[in-house]
């Protein structure tokens, strides 16, 4: 064998050896190491409270995990859905078989895409945009669908507090969108009339105009479909202009310790309505590892880590494996309630969750029974 | 009608004060620095800061100590980032404004480091209830926002007419090199001086408005954009009448989805119509500046408040559904922009520019 012949053959077996192992790589089964999993939340910007709930929930269940071979990955998407694609590349190149995240629907609309388009799975702790459920069976949201949550809040109103008029204030993106929508369509069909809706762009802090024009229609109930920050800025300025609206409702997005901190007393008695059972023993081990109360992103988060640390446990590290593994699962029962994902439309929703209504007493959320 | 432009004047304090640092910077001296923003949020953190130390001390100085704080945190921060972008005002005018927003980004990541991701609220300061103000409500704290951007325009307007600083700093704004070569002025120094100016015109703004809103390392970010568009739309080396552009476009933003339709009827036909009206009459006549600014003023009121007289009797007629026109707060963010197209398309050196000006 002549020398040049058998470099050529040496070549040939060294390109298959890395094309092989490379293989394996982004197939998130490294020959021995952990698997990697993705993380896209918000770290820096207006919404990096988010990101924290998020990382405080993973890192919990993380630590009660020991690791449990998963490799986290975590990416700040910045809120910008452009960026979060970008993120999504890298932890597709780092070779992750399932990212958790993004944080919001506009992203997660995006990176879902992306996800289906790849053939990665995606699962999203705390986007529930109705649009999401067109994407693909690669995605997966620990929630049920917003549309259900409006409609739920909508019934609250209109059968317990018997309101009969209600203004709608939100946020305009894909999360205060299809929040409404829920609400206007129930609210209507139960007889109720909407007074107003005013919409908001990202990252408004004023929201004093709005709140002057919802309240010339007089309505009994204020629906806010919106963000922490934001319903903690509102409240407090619906009491600056003397609102007269007799109840404030939100939804999911809005509870957190941050609304409360920023609403301060004008948070009392608002109602707010969220699935995550805010389960006594993971608050316990929040608050004592973190200092503060969970949000019930948190809580999402960290059961989703929680599934996915079982179904790697169980030697499922490829996309096509979780995907069906969690196709599959049988219920979890975790902090945000079990999990079960059923199919509506392409994609897949935890619609056995069932939104709770709480209400803000003494600075804290509280269960109405 | 009248109630809500009351309330996008009292809105508008933070921007006023804003589009007067930037009227300074960038109308005056022709740096392109962003970062005003920032610091306009390192007030806010500053003063929160203190304010957190000295409440929970219960020390009687207090009130004095967070606008001392409020001051010396935009102080600090704009010494620093000065120090940073000194280099770059050398260099071509887009070199300064990319490393502006660059130094934003950075101080925006330092802030979130220092001092986490929640809103930082003033603990001690109660929720206000609104009083009764000329048709609306308004808090205590927003009148007194408004009085100091009030009180920030009539200190850069003496500052400016009556001082050598501000003699010195139009010499620096006409010509630069003539100012150096002919006046033997040091623009290096004057420029230094006027931007830690700016940082006294900030600084209290961002603590007024950091005590409703909380404070986050995007604080100002809101209306940074708008208050240096208004210095554009309103020309170079006009700090005041930035000001009152950023006072116009958010008056404007404010009524824009607030009035009905009989009430944008009413305004663009009978308001426009006194003020044309007395545009012809005063134009013949020889008068000072100043009393036609006051006709002008006085045409302008006069025409709003018929207008609104006007409105309200075709409201009255109406049936409920006519109330509840309004353009969708959906297209807000817009309308300002659609302002500044307009304006720019008519002068586009901008309006209170020289004709002999170059293109802004």
């Amino acid at each position: 064998m002549t020398q040049s012949r058998r470099s050529t053959i040496l070549s040939i077996a060294w390109l298959a050896l890395f094309t092989t192992a490379l293989g394996a790589q982004t197939n998130g089964q490294g020959p021995k190491g952990p698997t990697t999993i993705g993380v896209i939340t918000i770290e820096t910007g207006g919404s990096a409270d988010y990101g924290t709930y998020t990382k405080n929930g993973l890192e919990l269940a993380r630590t009660e995990m020991r690791d449990g071979g998963i490799r986290l990955v975590t990416k700040d998407s910045k809120e910008n859905p452009q960026e979060a694609v970008r993120v999504f590349k890298e932890l597709q190149a780092e070779g992750a078989p399932l990212v958790i995240g993004p944080f919001t629907s506009t992203e997660a609309r995006l990176v879902g895409a992306e996800a289906q388009r790849v053939g990665m799975v995606m699962i999203t702790t705390s986007a529930t945009a109705d649009e999401l459920g067109t994407i693909g069976d690669h995605v997966f949201m620990m929630l049920p669908p917003n549309n259900r949550q409006g409609s739920d809040q909508a019934a609250f109103a209109r059968d317990k507090l018997s309101a009969t008029r209600a203004a709608i204030l939100y946020r305009q993106n894909a999360y205060g969108l299809s929040l409404r929508a829920g609400f206007v369509k129930t609210f209507k069909a139960k007889g109720g009339q909407v007074t107003r809706e005013e919409a908001f762009p990202d990252n408004a802090e004023e929201f004093r105009d709005h709140l002057r024009v919802l309240a010339a229609g007089r309505p009994d109930v204020l629906f806010i479909a919106a963000h922490d920050k934001d319903t903690g800025r509102i409240l407090r300025q619906a009491k600056e202009i003397r609102f007269p609206a007799t109840k404030f409702l939100g939804g999911d997005g809005s509870m957190s310790p941050a609304m409360i901190e920023l609403a301060g007393d004008t948070a009392e008695g608002s109602i707010f309505s969220n699935v995550a059972s805010l389960d006594p023993n993971f608050n316990r081990l929040y608050r004592e590892r973190f200092g503060t109360d969970p949000s019930g992103y948190s809580a999402t988060a960290y059961d989703a880590l929680k599934i996915v640390g079982e179904l790697v446990q169980k030697g499922i590290t490829t996309s096509q494996g979780l995907q069906k593994a969690l196709i599959g699962l049988q219920g979890h029962a975790g902090a945000s309630g079990l999990t079960k994902f059923t199919r509506q439309g392409k994609s897949y929703w935890c619609l056995d969750k069932q939104y709770r209504q709480y209400e803000v007493k003494g600075g804290k959320f509280e269960l109405i029974k | 009608m009248i109630p809500s432009i009351v309330d996008g004047v009292i809105a508008s304090s933070a921007v006023v004060c804003l589009a007067l640092a930037y009227g300074i910077t960038y109308g005056m001296l022709g740096v392109m620095d962003l970062t005003l923003s920032a610091r306009f949020a390192s007030a806010a953190f500053a003063s929160w800061w203190v304010a957190q130390t000295f409440y929970a001390s219960k020390n009687p100085v207090f009130a004095p100590a967070v606008w001392i704080g409020a001051i010396g945190g935009a102080t600090i921060l704009t010494v620093l980032l000065w120090m940073a972008m000194a280099p770059l005002t050398r260099r071509a005018p887009l070199v300064v404004l990319i490393g502006s927003l660059g130094l934003v980004t950075m101080t925006e990541a330092g802030f979130q480091a220092v001092f986490g991701t929640t809103a930082k609220v003033f603990t001690g300061y109660p929720t206000e209830t609104g009083v009764f103000f000329m048709g609306t409500t308004a808090t205590p704290l927003q009148l007194t926002a408004a009085g100091y951007a009030i009180l920030a325009v009539l200190l850069t307007a003496i500052v400016l007419a009556n001082t050598g600083f501000g003699d010195k700093l139009h010499a620096i704004a006409e010509d630069p090199e003539v100012a150096r070569c002919v006046f033997g002025l040091n623009v290096a120094k004057l420029t230094r001086q006027a931007i830690l100016f700016t940082a006294l015109l900030i600084g209290p703004a961002g603590m007024l408005y950091a005590v409703s809103h909380g404070a986050t390392a995007v604080t100002g970010h809101n209306f940074g954009l708008i208050a240096f568009i208004s210095t554009i739309v309103a020309g170079r080396r006009r700090p005041l009448a930035a000001a009152g552009i950023a006072l116009v476009l958010t008056v404007l933003g404010t009524v824009f989805t607030r009035w009905n339709m009989a009430e944008w009827i009413a305004f663009t036909t009978v308001t426009c119509s006194v003020v044309i009206m007395a545009h012809q009459l005063i134009q013949r006549r020889k008068l000072t500046v100043r009393a036609r600014a006051a006709l002008y003023g006085t045409a302008l009121v006069g025409g709003i408040v018929l207008a609104e007289a006007l409105a309200n009797f075709a409201l009255r007629t109406l049936p409920e559904g006519g109330q509840s026109y309004h353009i969708p707060s959906a297209y807000q963010p817009l309308f300002p922009y659609l302002v500044i197209g307009v304006a720019l398309l008519w002068r586009p050196k901008g309006i209170f520019a020289d004709s002999k000006e170059r293109m802004v």
